[in-house]
């Protein structure tokens, strides 16, 4: 063979195989099967739940992520992008045909960036951060769309996605995805609950409503506006139709007369929008129920302009509350700040309360209800779960609400503790021991709280003044172990790993907890969830002073045998019996019953016969033995579940802000997590459960000195360094013995 | 197989008669637990992740399994040991596969040398080892693509100096691929050069691996890679010897 014939076929080989081995990868690209999730807990891969929630759908989910192009989404998302479609990805190869994913790069597709504005409300969402380099907001598209049979559409916005990781001293605030698979299923199991209850929705609807639009005519509309009176045109004939009678929609014409105009808006209730100097245009909806004015709702926003997802979604949600069991409803049940009259004439907002970020979590997943303890004197019949969050010296009147929700089979969680702390500035800590004015009441269902705090050796960090502080100067602070901050699930034998809801929990930081004993009580299962380290012990609410100075734990420490676990998280399962079968119901309740008919009803639920019985008797005497009966409280309670935290503070406010303070500093997020896994605990959404429980992204270090830390970077750089000039002198010698002898 | 072997063992140790192990071991590991203690602040995050050492390992293999490479092909050029090289009874392929298993095992000794990384994080917390095994294998197989481009690379050249820019130029064109900020500038340019740079670079796949899930795709890239320019090296020996 001559010399160019071998050369030719050597470029031909070599060509021919670069194509097989591309042609090869291209092939296999699709196959997104094969492959290994490493990772204890398998958190890379979908968990056998949400593979059996979608194969088990219906009818067809389809799942769109509206990301912006690379170049506009923030730099520090960018490499979680492909992990997000990957992931959905999955959804779509693990349910046999029943997901269709697509991803959508809105810049690039005006129509479909249009589509996504009008039907799903999706528009580029600003995104404020900061690095080491830049600070400002950048707006790109983030979100993704569940829509389940074509209709009942979800959005996962960017918060639901990603979350601040560590602060990184060189690059800024990192961020890490959040359990994306969580989100995403939650998202479908929505769309389907929706879409379930949107079928219902006209057919349980319990009243007559009528829709009236009070909308200016299109032509004198600015721009932005123009499409507001078809869109809600549109949407009210499509609702009224579906109605079956049980919404009537009018749109009342405007007038041409500015006068006039007016006159028909006084009469409806709305208000003129000042367009310009000489004209106002009219943009409204009025919502009567039962022949009542129930809300005046404007049809616009300025900022996107009107959707018509928007504008359902506004529509669906009013019927959906006014139909009751349409939607789980929790009771967040914690003091109300007052409003302070001064406060309010000088123009200061009324404080907001305690557990408002927590409420706010929740209510992405359910209706949340705020309480207010010091007035409480009923729970109302629709709640399904009771959150009595921090409660101080409660009424009477409240323990017997809570009492007799219980004894109804209503589930509650208490986050209780019997100290208050209070950090007066950087210098003074006010720890005082407090009542809940539970006690009797939990006592009553085995449980009792210490009037002392619990302190652990296996505890969390937090910023304190090293020294004395030099009037006028900021102190200078560092991070120091304290021990009145424990940190549970950190320590082996911590955590209850056979109970579902703490299976696998990871870790949360208790704020000065109280210690939880349990007695057995006839008919209810107690179940400890969570402990301290046998390293723990108590000590009244005074000593909650830190002094670093004399111990490294910031208190004094018991010897070894006043030390031992304390039990921080119980769950209760059975039937309770009430405090009040016993004991005297509260005179105000008493009275208020004997005064109100409403009242009357009320109790009446407690004991439907007995109320029967009483009715319509005219004379003194039966009507006292009336009054009686009606209020004699319920003794014993249907089947239900309780769980006790032995802590207020750990999901409060505070903690939410010192979260913002930056990492490793807050649990604010794991104990959130871990309250909110509760919540679906209690109300049974274990599929949830699971999913929000998988993995495990938090393992903590152990907590160890700054020498420490050197000598072990020392022998980390040193050890192999010194292994390799061993080998090198080993392998010398090893030469020089070899060397021939001339 | 056995003389593959024996052509390995060969280049393994010759490694070690010069400077140039130690001196590539000891960079590798400085530069590692620089990665890992410093600029990915191990204790200040306060967590068993060690994350930061494999994310800083697509740029230290980079910089670093070029100046392995660029002595093979070149150094025995430049000496004239090549044409001794061609008498020697082995085929290309032996020559070839015995260079790169020897060059590879210098990078898996460099790897082994930064055990104390997740050894010290399962001493001081609860690693999960899931993605410590499939940061290691990510390294290898990286480490291994690396080498194969740069034998190729070194191939062409007489002197060791242009083996070695190369060797880097050839790295760094697949390993810098699908860095995240090529691929914002490639945005800038349409979507299908973001999904071409993406499939082809090192860097994604690299990163999925790493943080554990070793997807069968990932893994099949960086072998055929590796393949593809091994064979590459082959044909062009095969070339050498027509010339």
């Amino acid at each position: 063979m001559d010399r160019s014939r071998i050369l030719s076929n050597v470029w031909l080989a070599a060509g021919l195989v670069a194509l097989n081995v591309v042609l090869f990868n291209l092939i296999m690209e699709p196959v997104n099967a094969l492959r290994l999730d490493t990772t204890q807990g398998k958190i890379y891969s979908l968990s056998p739940v949400t593979k059996r929630i979608i194969r088990n759908l219906d009818e067809k989910v389809r799942i769109r992520a509206y990301i912006s192009s690379m170049d506009l989404v923030y730099e520090q998302l960018r490499p979680l992008v492909p992990e997000i479609l990957n992931l959905l990805d999955e959804y779509a190869v693990a349910s046999d045909g029943k997901v269709i994913f697509e991803r959508i790069i809105p810049e690039d597709d005006p129509a479909a960036e249009k589509a996504a504005q009008a039907k799903y409300g999706i528009t580029a969402t600003p995104y404020v951060f900061q690095d080491q380099r830049q600070k400002g907001v950048r707006s790109f598209y983030f979100s993704i769309v569940v829509e389940y049979a074509g209709t009942s559409p979800t959005t996962v916005s960017i918060d639901d996605l990603v979350e601040p990781d560590i602060f990184d001293p060189a690059e800024g605030q990192r961020l890490k995805l959040k359990n994306v698979e969580y989100a995403v299923t939650r998202a479908i199991k929505k769309s389907v609950e929706e879409f379930e209850s949107r079928r219902d929705v006209f057919q349980r609807f319990p009243h007559k409503a009528v829709v009236r639009t009070y909308i200016t005519p299109k032509e004198q509309l600015p721009e932005i506006l123009k499409e507001v009176p078809e869109i809600s045109d549109k949407v009210l004939s499509d609702l009224a139709k579906a109605s079956n009678g049980k919404l009537e929609y009018i749109p009342v014409p405007v007038p041409e007369d500015p006068a006039e105009q007016r006159r028909k808006a006084a009469e409806l209730n709305v208000s003129p929008i000042p367009f310009t100097r000489d004209r106002d245009i009219y943009l409204w909806a009025t919502l009567e129920i039962d022949g009542k004015l129930y809300a005046v709702m404007p049809l616009m926003d300025l900022e996107s302009g009107v959707g018509e997802f928007a504008l359902r979604q506004a529509f669906e949600q009013v019927f959906r509350r006014l139909t009751p069991g349409m939607q789980r409803v929790i009771g967040l049940a914690q003091d109300m700040p007052k409003q302070d009259p001064m406060a309010s004439a000088m123009g200061r907002p009324t404080p907001p309360p305690r557990f408002g970020e927590i409420g706010k979590r929740l209510g992405e997943d359910y209706e949340v209800r705020n309480i207010d303890l010091k007035t409480l004197n009923k729970v109302p019949a629709d709640i399904d779960l009771l959150l009595v969050m921090g409660p101080r010296s409660l009424t009477p009147e409240a323990v017997f609400a809570i009492d007799q929700y219980v004894m109804r089979g209503g589930r509650a969680i208490f986050a209780v503790d019997r100290t208050d702390v209070e950090l007066m500035n950087w210098g003074r800590l006010m720890g005082t021991a407090a009542k809940t004015g539970l006690e009797d009441l939990l006592g009553r269902w085995g449980v009792t709280l210490s009037e002392e705090g619990v302190f652990d050796e296996a505890c969390g960090v937090f910023p304190w003044p090293d020294g004395e502080t030099p009037p006028g100067r900021r102190p200078a602070l560092s991070d120091h172990r304290w021990a009145s901050l424990p940190l549970v699930g950190d320590v082996p034998g911590g955590v209850q790993r056979d109970h579902p809801l703490t299976s696998n929990f990871e870790v949360a930081r208790f704020w000065y907890p109280s210690a939880i004993e349990t007695t057995d009580v006839d008919g209810i299962e107690t179940t400890w969830l969570l402990r301290s380290s046998p390293r723990a012990w108590t000590a009244p609410a005074t000593s909650f002073e830190p002094d670093f100075a004399r111990h490294p734990l910031g208190f004094p420490a018991p010897g070894d045998d006043e030390r031992g676990r304390h039990v921080f998280a119980v769950a209760l399962r059975g039937t309770f019996k009430s405090w009040f079968s016993d004991h005297d119901v509260p005179r105000k309740l008493d009275e208020d019953t004997a005064s109100s008919d409403g009242k009357k009803e009320e109790n009446g639920e407690a004991d439907g016969d007995k109320k029967d019985a009483a009715k319509g008797n005219g004379d003194d005497a039966k009507t006292q033995e009336e009054k009686k009966v009606v209020s004699a409280p319920l003794t014993q309670s249907r089947p239900t579940r309780l769980l006790v935290i032995a802590n207020d503070d750990f999901v409060d406010d505070f903690q939410a802000v010192t979260a913002q303070w930056g990492m490793p500093l807050s649990f604010y997020r794991m104990n959130a997590r871990f309250f909110a896994a509760a919540v679906d605990w209690m109300l049974q959404d274990e599929d949830l459960q699971a999913i929000r429980n998988r993995g495990r992204s938090y393992r903590p270090l152990k907590p160890i000195e700054e020498p420490t830390k050197k000598t072990i970077i020392f022998w980390n750089f040193a050890a192999p360094l010194i292994l390799l000039v061993l080998l090198g002198l080993g392998l010398m010698a090893a030469r020089a013995n070899r060397r021939p002898m001339i | 197989m056995s003389r593959v072997l024996v052509l390995a063992s060969k280049e393994f140790k010759s490694y070690f008669n010069s400077w140039l192990a130690y001196v590539f071991i000891a960079c590798f590991v400085t530069v590692s637990m620089l990665a890992h203690f410093y600029w990915g602040e191990f204790f200040g995050t306060g967590r068993a992740d060690i994350s930061p050492f494999f994310r800083s390992l697509p740029l230290t293999l980079l910089i670093l399994v070029p100046g392995l490479t660029m002595r093979q092909w070149a150094r025995e050029s430049e000496m004239g040991s090549i044409e001794l090289l061609m008498t020697l009874p082995a085929q290309g392929w032996q020559l070839v596969l015995g260079k790169f298993l020897g060059t590879l095992g210098l990078v898996a000794v460099a790897l082994l040398c930064t055990a104390g990384i997740p050894l010290t994080a399962a001493w001081l917390g609860d690693l999960d080892w899931g993605p410590v095994l499939a940061g290691y294998l990510a390294a290898l197989l990286l480490g291994g693509a690396y080498v194969a481009l740069g034998l190729f690379a070194s191939s062409w050249f007489r002197e060791q100096f242009l083996a070695l820019i190369g060797s880097a130029a050839l790295c760094s064109l697949f390993g810098l691929m699908s860095w995240p900020k090529v691929l914002g500038w490639a945005s800038n340019i349409s979507e299908t050069a973001v999904s071409v740079l993406g499939f082809v670079g090192f860097y994604g796949r690299f990163e999925a691996i790493q943080r554990g899930v070793i997807d069968f795709r990932d893994v099949a890239w960086y072998l055929s890679i590796t393949a593809l320019f091994l064979f590459f090296n082959v044909c062009r020996l095969h070339l050498r010897r027509l010339a």
